[in-house]
């Protein structure tokens, strides 16, 4: 790897390139752990010639409080080659699938970055793999692999936010050989004769991103992958100022006996207010369902079980201002578990590259439902941040 | 005499002329640049003059049912390599499609937000499409006026989505060049919006240019301006540069 990356200096130092980066501080505080500050910081390179396009994102985190929250990542270095209508990329990469915003069903490509923050969707950590796209005018065929998987950190039980009751091994256990590969095909259509729509289907074999725990000593627990057959649904459809979304998966676990297949589905609709004050608001309303094929096979092992029966309601606000100011409000509702996220979420851009944000989170659980959720109490956090842009 | 008879002639040349044809005309003489690359300033300036800054780079492609254009944002930083893509169809919503850089999402959003700011400016989304002659109705005849000693024809036109912002604009073209350089907009209340001016067009390959745009409130004492830092047409950009793929 460290071959790879001053290979790919060299390479750098040759061609022209863009760069990226940020660097903040946060106050966080916890209702029910100690209160941290958190140096954090991202820089992402483009190295562009015209032969291959390369990105790299470099991204660190420093919390003064919990070892553990502490990391220097190397989270996406990939080459990408046009030719015609194919495009080429190898390396490590992060993508988004999905069409929802409170969680998104088809968003498998990579796994989560739990160590910056399990409540944000969008903290992914980059995969190796390599993957082909042809496009069809507005249309697309891409089919991927995925060398093998990765080692992940994961919050200790001293962390905030951490449900494990045991000390966490990060040294992955696999049901095959760890570096069997993951194949997926994703077909992208658009269409705007009838309805002005977007459907994706994706088809993959492989490891699965939900994991689970098992026990690797009487006092250590590590991640468990496992190989599946999965089909993912994604779509959405355009009416006047509305957009009605859903996102559908069926897994089909091939190899384990702990856990069972599982359908997972989801439906979602945005509206869109513009000019109000001055500001656009936008509202979500979404539903998630998760249905086990086997009831009496382990559950609750993964934060995506979470979205059973849930609805999810939010909405945006953009002011329009110079300042590019965002204030997101949302709560996930579990209809039948007495169970709520409240999640409120504001930026602002200020003196041209400064970036302030803060957010609140509340976790209202039910001790009754062994849900992931369950293990995390009723809590809340609070952060406030500045980042400089450069 | 000959002179008068001439003079005669052309002002009533110039006054048979309807809305639609001098917009057709102005049209006609911006068009024709196939394909371009920009990069451009925007200045906002507050009702107390403070200024703030933004970046672009613009490609764009003439089609026949409308333009093509893929903006990226090159500063602030915080929004570096947004990227929005933009199908305009003449009659119909255009399509649109936001990339966020951050989650790597690409993201379609409803187009109908034609009178929505565009990056926190007083320029709507309408402001900076195509201006294709085709999007409005036109009630009446061009007239000639002058106005600081310039003639000029004053055009009406209505704009035919019923999600624009405007009631009416007034636009004001050279008789010589058939260049517009500068309007009024109203809003749906019919009441004085913003007042716009086209300035510093450059004729590039045969192609007029305009390379700064100037929109004041009148509501809210705000303003914008766009500038044009460099300008390239007919660069030989293809469908291809406008796909989704483009947008990563």
């Amino acid at each position: 790897m460290r071959y790879f990356i001053v290979l790919f200096l060299l390479f750098g130092s040759l061609m022209a390139f863009e760069q990226k980066s940020e660097l903040g501080v946060e106050g966080k505080g916890y209702s029910q752990y100690v209160n941290e500050v958190v140096v954090e910081g991202k820089s992402e390179l483009k190295f562009d010639n015209e032969y291959f396009t390369t990105k790299m994102a470099l991204a660190f985190l420093y919390s003064n409080e919990y070892r553990e929250r502490r990391y220097l990542l190397l989270n996406e270095l990939y080459i990408t080659k046009e030719f015609k209508e194919y495009t080429l990329s190898i390396g490590k990469e992060i993508k988004y699938w999905g069409e929802l915003e409170g969680y998104n069903i088809a968003d498998i490509y990579n796994q989560k970055n739990y160590l910056k923050d399990p409540f944000d969707k969008d903290a992914k950590l980059g995969t190796f793999g390599v993957n082909i796209s042809r496009y069809f005018d507005e249309n697309s065929l891409e089919f991927g692999v995925k060398f093998y998987e990765e080692d992940s950190k994961y919050p200790q039980n001293k962390t905030p936010f951490a449900p494990l009751p045991l000390e966490y091994d990060k040294n992955l256990q696999t049901s095959n050989e760890r570096y069997s590969p993951t194949l997926y095909l994703k077909v992208n259509l658009v269409s705007d004769e009838i309805l002005d729509s977007e459907t994706s289907i994706i088809l993959l074999r492989g490891y699965d991103t939900k994991r689970y725990f098992s026990a690797t000593s009487a006092t250590t627990l590590a991640q468990y992958a496992y190989r599946v057959n999965k089909a993912v649904f994604l779509s959405h459809i355009i009416l006047d100022d509305t957009i009605l979304k859903t996102e559908m998966a069926y897994t089909e676990v091939i190899e384990d006996k702990q856990v069972s297949d599982y359908t997972q589905l989801s439906f979602g609709i945005e509206h869109s207010l513009y000019d109000i004050f001055a500001s656009d608001i936008t509202l979500y309303g979404e539903y998630y369902r998760y249905l086990y094929s086997d009831a009496s096979k382990r559950k609750n092992v993964d934060i995506s079980e979470l979205y059973d029966n849930d609805i999810f309601i939010a909405f945006r606000v953009n002011f329009n201002d110079v300042g590019s100011s965002d204030l997101k409000l949302g709560v996930l509702e579990d209809i039948f578990k007495d169970e709520r996220v409240f999640k409120a979420d504001f930026h602002s851009r200020f003196f041209k590259d400064f970036v302030v944000h803060g957010e609140f989170l509340q976790i209202l659980s039910n001790a009754k439902y062994k849900t992931p959720i369950s293990q995390f109490d009723n809590s809340s956090r609070f952060t406030l941040g500045l980042a400089y842009t450069f | 005499m000959k002179k008068i008879v001439i003079g005669l002639a052309l002002s009533l040349a110039l006054f048979a002329q309807t809305g639609e044809e001098v917009a057709k005309k102005a049209y006609e003489k911006i068009s024709g640049y196939k394909s371009s690359i920009s990069k451009t300033t925007m200045i906002l300036k507050n009702a107390q003059g403070d200024a703030n800054i933004r970046k672009l780079e613009m490609k764009k492609i003439e089609g026949e049912n409308g333009d093509k254009s893929l903006l990226t944002f090159l500063y602030p930083n915080d929004l570096k390599d947004t990227k929005l893509l933009s199908f305009e169809v003449i009659g119909d919503d255009d399509k649109q499609w936001l990339y966020l850089p951050a989650i790597k999402r690409v993201k379609r959003i409803s187009s109908r937000n034609k009178s929505g700011s565009f990056m926190a400016s007083e320029f709507s989304y309408e402001d900076i499409s195509s201006q294709n002659y085709k999007n409005y109705t036109y009630p009446r005849d061009a007239k000639v006026v002058k106005r600081a000693g310039l003639e000029y024809f004053e055009i009406v036109r209505v704009p035919k989505d019923k999600h624009s912002g405007y009631s009416k604009q007034i636009v004001y073209i050279d008789t010589k060049e058939y260049l517009a350089h500068f309007g009024e907009y109203f809003d749906k209340n019919k009441r004085l919006l913003k007042k716009i001016k086209f300035e510093n067009y450059v004729k590039l390959n045969g192609v007029w240019r305009v390379h700064k745009i100037v929109i004041d409130n009148v509501q809210n004492s705000k303003s914008s301006s766009l500038s044009w830092d460099s300008d390239e047409i007919k660069v030989g950009l293809t469908k291809r540069d406008f796909s989704k793929r483009v947008l990563r």
